[in-house]
C-alpha cells in the first residue's frame, strides 16, 4: 500500500520538474519581450536589413561628429573581443594578430581612420617617388620613441624588414633593395613600378617596426622582441585568458595619442559567450557574421554597425574531383543555385549577391551562364553524359560560414545532386588543405589583398601558390597559360589605367573559364556599448585603431 | 607494501610512454599535413623543405616519435604548429587553473554529495530518496555546454548577477563551478548513496542496532565508517576524471584551463599541443589512480594482509579499484 | 559499482534468469514508463519514414523560416533554414539511436569477448590486453572522442569509432571483474578440468553470467553515447550537415536562444529525456536483474 503511494508521489514529482523547467523557460522569454519592446521604443531600426552599410572614415557607433577629449582619460577602459589567442605577437608571426598589431605598431604611413583613400603621415615626416616610380624617399620624424623609451632610427626599419622578409616574402616580391641613407631618411627601390605598393605600406603586421635593440637581444620569437612605438603597449598578457595594453603618455603622434587608459582583449572562444558578455557589459565590442547574434543585438537596444567584408566564390578544384574538369559540369552548377534565395534564408537577405566575383567598378559583370535556371543545369548535366548522383564531392567549410555551406548543400540535394555534401573543419586546417589542394570546393575570396585595393589575386596563377585558379590550368591548360600571360601584363603596368584595363580582362577570363559557382558579398556587424566612441572600421580588413576611441562623458 | 608501491610509481612512466605512443599513432591517422597549414600563402619548395627541416617533420614518423620523447624528458613539448610558441609555456600556465577548477567543484561535490547520499541511503525508498534520485538522474542528462549557456543568459544578462566569462574574480567562478558540478553530483551522489547501502547492509550493522544502540550512532559510526573507504576511491576517481572532463565548460565560460586548450589544438590539429595536454592530463589520471590505490592498500586492513599473500591477489586489487 | 555478485551467484538457465527480471520489473512503475518510452524511440527510429518523409527533415523554405511551435504543418515550428522541427527531432532519433546502439553494442560485443579472452585464457593475453585497457583509460574519454574525430574526420561511422572507443577500457575493466569471478566457479573450473576448450566455456559459462552486467552497463554506455555525441556536435566535429541529429541541433539552436527559445528547449529536452529514460531503464534493469543489489535490505 505505501509503496503505491511512494510511486503516485514520484510521478507527481516528476511531473513536477517537468512544469518547473517549462516555465522556468517560459518566464525568461517573457523577460526578453519586454527588454525587446524597451529596445524598440528609442527608435532604433526594427531589422538588421535596415541600417545602411558603414563607410570608412565614419564612426561605428553611430556618432559621428562628436569632439574626442584631450589627452588619456584617466581611469578609463574598453574590452575588445577576440575569439583565437596570440601567443606569440612580433608583427611577423602570425597575421590574424591584426587586433593587436594595429595598436602597439606604428609604420611610415597610416591609414587614416581606417581608410585606405586617406593615406597619410605618420613615422615619415614626408616621402617623395622617383618619376619612374622605382625609388621612395621617406624623411623620418625624429621624435618617435619606441614604448621603452628609446629613439627610433632608419636602422630600426632595416633590423625589422630584414626579418619580415623571412617570414612575409610576398609582400617584398616587387621591393629590390632598402636602406638607411642616414638616421632619419630612409629609401626604397622597386623592381618594377607598382601601383599597390603605397596601399600596403600602411599595414602593420607588414611594414610595422620594432626596436632593432630588442630583436637582435632576443630574436624574432619572442614576444620581449615587441617593442613597437605605437599609442598602446601589451602591460599583460595571460596566455587563453587576455592581453591589458595600456595607453603611452608620452606617444609621439599628437593627432593619433591615445584616450582610453586601458584596453583589455578578452580571448573568448564561444561567440554566443562573447554576444552575452557584451550584452551584460563586459565587452565593449564584438563582432559577428551570424544575423542572428546581431538579431539578438538589436532587440537588446544595441547599436549595430555594418561594414562590407569580402565577397567568397565557392571555386571547384578539378585536381581532385574528375567530373568537375568538364566545364558543362561545372556551368551546371551554377545554374543550380539560387543565390538570392540563399542569402534571405541564411542571412535574412542582408548579404547581396553581387554581380561578379570582383570588386570595384571595373569589374565584369557575370554572364548568362550564371543565370539561375536549374532545368537548364539538370539538362546541361544529361548532355555532358552525367546523372545527377554522379556529381560527388564535398564543400569545405569554414566554422564561421557554415551555414551557408549547409544551405548551399541542400539546394543541390533538392536537385537531386544527393551526392554533395559538405564538411567543417576550423580556419587552420580549411587553410592547409586549402594550400594543399586536398579539398574539392572551398569559399574563399579572389586572393585581392585586403589591405590594398589594387593588389590582384596574384595567388591563383603562380606555381606553388594555393588558390583557386590554379584549377583551371587542371581543366583547360590554354586558358590557364593566356591567364598567366595576362597576369603578367598586370604586374608590370606603369600606370594606374593601363593597371585597370589588364586587370579588367584578367578578371573577365577567370569568371569565364575557371566558372566558380559564385558567393554572397559578406556583411560584418559591429557592436559597440553605449559608452564607446570613436571607432573608426576599416572596410574588408575591419581593424580599429584603440587610439581613435574614446570614452563618452557622461 | 613498500614493493607495491614502487612497483606502482616504476609503471608510470612506461604508461606514458604507451600513452604519448597510442596519441602519437592516432594523430598521424589525419590527412592533414602539418608543414603546409604553418606555410605562408606562397612558398617555394626550398621554404617547405626549411619548415620541414626547422619542426622535424621531414624525418620518418618513428624518429619523430623518438625526438619529443626525448625533449619532453626535459620538460620541453615542442613547438606549436600554429602560434610557433613553445608548447610547455602555454601548457604549464593552465594546469593550476584546471586543477583549481576541479578541486572546488570536488570539494563542493563532498560537501553536498556525502550528506544527501548518506540521508538517501538511511532514509531508502523514501519520499525524499525518490526525489533526490530523479532529480539526479535528470541532472545528469543535461548537456553541459548548453546548461552553462542558459545559466549565463539568467545570471549575467537577465539578472547582471555574475559575469559571464574569464577568471575577473571569485564570482566569475560561481557559474562554471555550478555547470560543472551538476552532471559529477548526480552521478557521485547516487554512488555515495549504493556504498552506503552496501554498508548497512553488513552483519555488523545489523549486530550493532540489534544491540540497542541509538541510530544516529548506528549510522555514523558504524556505516558511515566502513563507507568511507569506497567514497574515497570514489572521489579520487572523480576528481581524475574531472581534469580532462572540463573542456565544454572551460570552453563556454572562456576558462584558460588546459581544456579549453586541448581543444583548441584539436581545432587547429595542433600536433605537439594536443600531445602536450593528453600527456599532462593522463599524468594527472594516473597520480590519482595511484594515490587511491596506496590508500587504499594503506587504509583497509583485509587488502594490507592480503599483500603478505600471493602475486595474483594483488594485480586483481589494483584493477578492481580502478574499475570505479 | 556493478561488479558485486561475482560472490556465489546461482547458476540460472537464461531463459529463466530473463523471466524472472521481467516479473520484477513489471511491478515498477518507473521501470514500465521507461521501458515503454525507450520502445517507443526504438519504434520512431524504425519506422521514422513513415511518420513523416525524411524530405521534410532537410527541405528549407525561405518563407517558413523560426515559424514557432503549434503553427498549422509545424507542430514543433521550423529552425533557422525553414525546416520542420518535428520531421528533424524524429529522423535525429533514428541517428542518435543509431550511434547511440551501434556504438554502444560495439563496445559491449568487443569489451565482453576482450574480457572473457582474459578470464580464460589468462596469462600474457590477460596482460597485454589489460596493459592496453590501462594505456587508453588514462585519456579523459571526451579528449579521446575529440582527437579521434579530428583525426578520422566528420561523419557518422568515424563518430560511431570514436564513441566505440572511447567505452571499450570501461566495459573491458569492469566485465573481466566479473567474468574473474565466473571463470573460478567450480562447475567452470571442472569444465577446465575436464578438457573444454576456451571458445565452449565462453559461450555456454561466461556469457550467460555475464549478461546482467552487460545489459546494464550497455543502456547506461547508450545514453552517454548520445550525450557524447551531442557535445561533440558543439564543437563542430560528428555528424555531416544536414543530417539531422539532436546535438547538432542543440548546438545550432545556441545562437537563437534569446529570440526563439523553443530552438534550444525542443532539442535540449528531447535530448535530456531520451537520456533520463535510458538511464532510467538501465537502474530497473539492474534492479531487476540483480535483485541482491536492491531487495537485500
Amino acid at each position: 500500500m505505501k509503496k503505491k503511494m511512494v510511486k503516485r508521489i514520484l510521478a507527481c514529482a516528476l511531473a513536477a520538474t517537468m512544469v518547473v523547467a517549462m516555465a522556468g523557460c517560459g518566464s525568461s522569454k517573457d523577460t526578453k519581450e519586454t527588454s525587446a519592446k524597451s529596445g524598440e521604443e528609442s527608435k532604433k531600426p526594427a531589422s538588421v536589413s535596415d541600417i545602411e552599410i558603414n563607410e570608412a572614415g565614419v564612426d561605428a557607433t553611430g556618432h559621428e561628429g562628436e569632439e574626442a577629449p584631450e589627452g588619456v582619460q584617466e581611469g578609463t577602459t574598453y574590452n575588445h573581443w577576440t575569439n583565437y589567442d596570440i601567443p606569440i605577437y612580433t608583427p611577423w608571426m602570425d597575421n590574424r594578430a591584426a587586433v593587436l598589431s594595429y595598436q602597439i605598431y606604428d609604420n611610415l604611413l597610416v591609414k587614416w581612420r581606417g581608410d585606405v583613400n586617406d593615406i597619410r603621415c605618420n613615422i615619415a615626416e614626408s616621402y617623395e617617388v622617383s618619376d619612374d616610380g622605382l625609388v621612395w624617399d621617406f624623411k623620418l620624424r625624429d621624435d618617435v620613441t619606441f614604448s621603452d623609451g628609446s629613439g627610433l632610427t632608419a636602422q630600426d626599419f632595416i633590423a625589422t624588414w630584414d626579418v619580415m622578409e623571412t617570414y612575409q616574402p610576398r609582400p617584398f616580391a616587387s621591393v629590390e633593395s632598402y636602406e638607411a641613407v642616414s638616421d632619419y631618411e630612409l629609401k626604397i627601390t622597386l623592381s618594377a613600378p607598382n601601383p599597390t605598393f603605397i596601399y600596403e605600406l600602411p599595414t602593420q603586421n607588414i611594414y610595422g617596426v620594432v626596436s632593432h635593440k630588442a630583436l637582435e637581444q632576443y630574436g624574432p620569437e619572442d614576444n620581449r622582441s615587441a617593442v613597437g612605438c605605437g599609442p598602446y603597449y601589451v602591460e599583460s598578457y595571460t596566455t587563453g585568458e587576455k592581453f591589458v595594453l595600456k595607453a603611452r603618455e608620452d606617444y609621439w603622434n599628437k593627432e593619433r595619442a591615445p584616450h582610453i587608459e586601458t584596453c583589455e582583449i578578452d580571448i573568448i572562444a564561444d561567440e554566443n559567450t562573447a554576444m552575452m558578455g557584451l550584452l551584460n557589459g563586459e565587452l565593449d565590442c564584438m563582432n559577428t557574421v551570424d544575423i542572428e547574434v546581431m538579431n539578438n543585438l538589436l532587440d537588446n537596444g544595441i547599436t549595430l554597425a555594418l561594414i562590407e567584408d569580402r565577397e567568397n566564390p565557392f571555386w571547384l578544384n578539378c585536381r581532385t574531383v574528375d567530373c568537375l574538369k568538364d566545364i558543362k559540369v561545372r556551368e551546371a552548377l551554377c545554374h543550380m543555385i539560387d543565390w538570392d534565395a540563399l542569402s534571405e534564408l541564411v542571412y535574412d537577405g542582408l548579404y547581396p549577391h553581387p554581380d561578379s566575383y570582383f570588386t570595384g567598378d571595373e569589374a565584369p559583370k557575370y554572364s548568362e551562364k550564371y543565370d539561375y535556371d536549374p532545368e537548364l543545369g539538370l539538362k546541361m548535366l544529361d548532355e555532358a553524359g552525367y546523372k545527377p548522383e554522379d556529381i560527388d564531392f564535398t564543400i569545405l567549410a569554414d566554422p564561421d560560414f557554415t551555414d551557408l555551406e549547409v544551405a548551399l548543400v541542400s539546394q543541390f540535394n533538392e536537385h537531386g545532386l544527393t551526392n554533395i555534401d559538405t564538411v567543417t573543419y576550423d580556419g587552420a586546417t580549411c587553410y592547409g588543405m586549402l594550400k594543399s589542394g586536398t579539398y574539392d570546393c572551398f569559399p574563399v575570396h579572389n586572393g585581392y589583398d585586403p589591405t590594398s585595393p589594387l593588389t590582384p589575386f596574384t595567388m591563383g596563377l603562380l606555381e606553388g601558390g594555393t588558390q583557386p585558379c590554379m584549377f583551371l590550368k587542371d581543366a583547360d591548360e590554354a586558358a590557364y597559360n593566356e591567364a598567366v600571360a595576362i597576369y603578367d601584363k598586370v604586374v608590370s603596368s606603369t600606370t594606374t589605367d593601363e593597371y585597370f584595363k589588364n586587370v579588367t580582362e584578367l578578371e573577365n577570363l577567370v569568371q569565364e573559364q575557371c566558372l566558380a559557382l559564385g558567393g554572397l558579398q559578406v556583411i560584418r556587424g559591429y557592436a559597440f556599448s553605449d559608452k564607446i566612441r570613436g571607432a573608426y572600421v576599416s572596410p574588408v580588413s575591419a581593424e580599429i585603431q584603440f587610439s581613435d576611441l574614446w570614452v563618452a562623458e557622461d | 607494501m613498500a614493493k607495491y608501491i614502487i612497483k606502482r610509481i616504476l609503471m608510470v612512466p612506461v604508461l606514458l610512454l604507451l600513452i604519448a605512443m597510442f596519441v602519437f599513432f592516432l594523430l598521424n591517422l589525419s590527412e592533414a599535413d602539418p608543414v603546409l597549414m604553418m606555410m605562408p600563402a606562397e612558398y617555394s619548395q626550398e621554404d617547405y623543405d626549411e619548415m620541414a627541416e626547422r619542426f622535424g617533420l621531414d624525418k620518418p614518423k618513428p624518429v619523430q616519435f623518438v625526438n619529443w620523447v626525448k625533449s619532453a624528458v626535459t620538460g620541453e613539448f615542442g613547438t606549436s604548429y600554429k602560434s610557433k610558441a613553445a608548447v610547455s609555456d602555454e601548457v604549464l600556465y593552465r594546469i593550476p587553473v584546471s586543477l583549481k577548477l576541479a578541486g572546488v567543484t570536488t570539494l563542493l561535490m563532498i560537501l553536498i554529495g556525502v550528506p544527501m547520499g548518506v540521508m538517501c541511503a538511511v532514509k531508502q525508498y523514501s519520499v525524499y530518496d525518490n526525489i533526490v534520485n530523479i532529480a539526479a538522474k535528470f541532472m545528469g542528462s543535461i548537456p553541459g555546454f548548453w546548461l552553462g549557456l542558459m545559466l549565463i543568459l539568467v545570471f549575467s544578462v537577465n539578472l547582471h548577477w555574475l559575469p559571464s566569462f574569464g577568471m575577473k574574480s571569485w564570482k566569475s567562478w560561481i557559474l562554471p563551478v555550478f555547470t560543472f558540478l551538476l552532471p559529477y553530483l548526480a552521478n557521485y551522489l547516487r554512488q555515495v548513496r549504493s556504498a552506503m547501502l552496501d554498508c548497512i547492509r553488513q552483519d555488523y550493522v545489523r549486530t550493532s542496532r540489534s544491540k540497542g544502540q541509538k541510530e544516529s550512532v548506528v549510522i555514523f559510526r558504524d556505516a558511515l565508517k566502513n563507507a568511507l573507504l569506497p567514497i574515497i576511491t570514489l572521489t579520487g576517481g572523480t576528481f581524475a576524471s574531472m581534469i580532462g572532463g572540463a573542456v565544454m565548460i572551460e570552453q563556454v565560460f572562456a576558462f584558460p584551463g588546459i581544456g579549453y586548450k586541448v581543444l583548441e589544438g584539436i581545432n587547429n590539429r595542433d600536433m605537439p599541443v594536443i600531445l602536450a595536454c593528453t600527456i599532462i592530463l593522463a599524468l594527472f589520471t594516473i597520480g590519482a589512480q595511484l594515490i587511491i590505490d596506496i590508500l587504499y592498500a594503506v587504509v583497509d586492513p583485509r587488502i594490507r594482509s592480503s599483500f603478505a599473500g600471493k602475486k595474483k591477489v594483488k594485480k586483481e586489487i589494483s584493477t578492481a579499484g580502478g574499475t570505479n | 559499482m556493478a561488479n558485486t555478485g561475482k560472490d556465489g551467484r546461482k547458476r540460472m538457465k537464461k531463459r529463466g534468469q530473463m523471466a524472472e527480471a521481467w516479473a520484477r520489473m513489471k511491478t515498477q512503475p518507473i521501470a514500465v514508463v521507461s521501458l515503454a518510452v525507450v520502445a517507443v524511440l526504438v519504434l520512431v527510429a524504425i519506422f521514422a519514414d513513415l511518420i513523416v518523409p525524411y524530405s521534410k527533415a532537410i527541405t528549407q523554405v525561405a518563407s517558413d523560416k523560426l515559424l514557432p511551435p503549434g503553427t498549422a504543418g509545424h507542430i514543433l515550428g521550423t529552425d533557422g533554414f525553414g525546416r520542420d522541427m518535428f520531421a528533424r527531432i524524429i529522423h535525429g532519433t533514428r541517428t542518435a539511436l543509431e550511434i547511440g546502439l551501434i556504438s554502444a553494442g560495439a563496445s559491449i560485443v568487443i569489451s565482453t569477448f576482450l574480457a572473457c579472452l582474459c578470464a580464460t585464457v589468462g596469462g600474457w593475453v590477460d596482460n597485454l590486453i589489460m596493459r592496453f585497457i590501462d594505456v587508453v583509460s588514462c585519456i579523459p574519454s571526451l579528449v579521446m572522442a575529440l582527437a579521434i574525430c579530428a583525426a578520422l574526420g566528420n561523419g557518422i561511422p568515424q563518430l560511431v569509432f570514436a564513441l566505440f572507443f572511447t567505452g571499450l577500457p570501461m566495459h573491458t575493466k569492469m566485465v573481466r571483474s566479473v567474468a574473474l569471478g565466473v571463470a573460478k566457479m567450480e562447475y567452470v573450473e571442472s569444465a577446465v578440468a575436464l578438457g573444454a576448450k576456451p571458445g565452449y566455456i565462453m559461450m555456454r559459462h561466461m556469457i550467460p553470467n555475464l549478461a546482467s552486467v552487460i545489459i546494464i552497463n550497455g543502456t547506461a554506455q547508450v545514453s552517454m553515447n548520445i550525450m557524447m555525441g551531442a557535445t561533440l556536435g558543439f564543437v563542430g566535429l560528428g555528424v555531416k550537415a544536414p543530417t539531422p541529429e539532436w546535438g547538432t541541433m542543440l548546438a545550432d539552436g545556441l545562437s537563437y536562444m534569446l529570440r526563439n527559445q523553443y530552438m534550444v528547449l525542443v532539442p535540449g529536452l528531447v535530448l535530456a529525456l531520451a537520456a533520463l529514460f535510458i538511464n532510467s531503464l538501465g537502474d530497473s534493469l539492474r534492479d531487476a536483474l540483480d535483485p541482491q543489489l536492491k531487495g537485500r535490505a
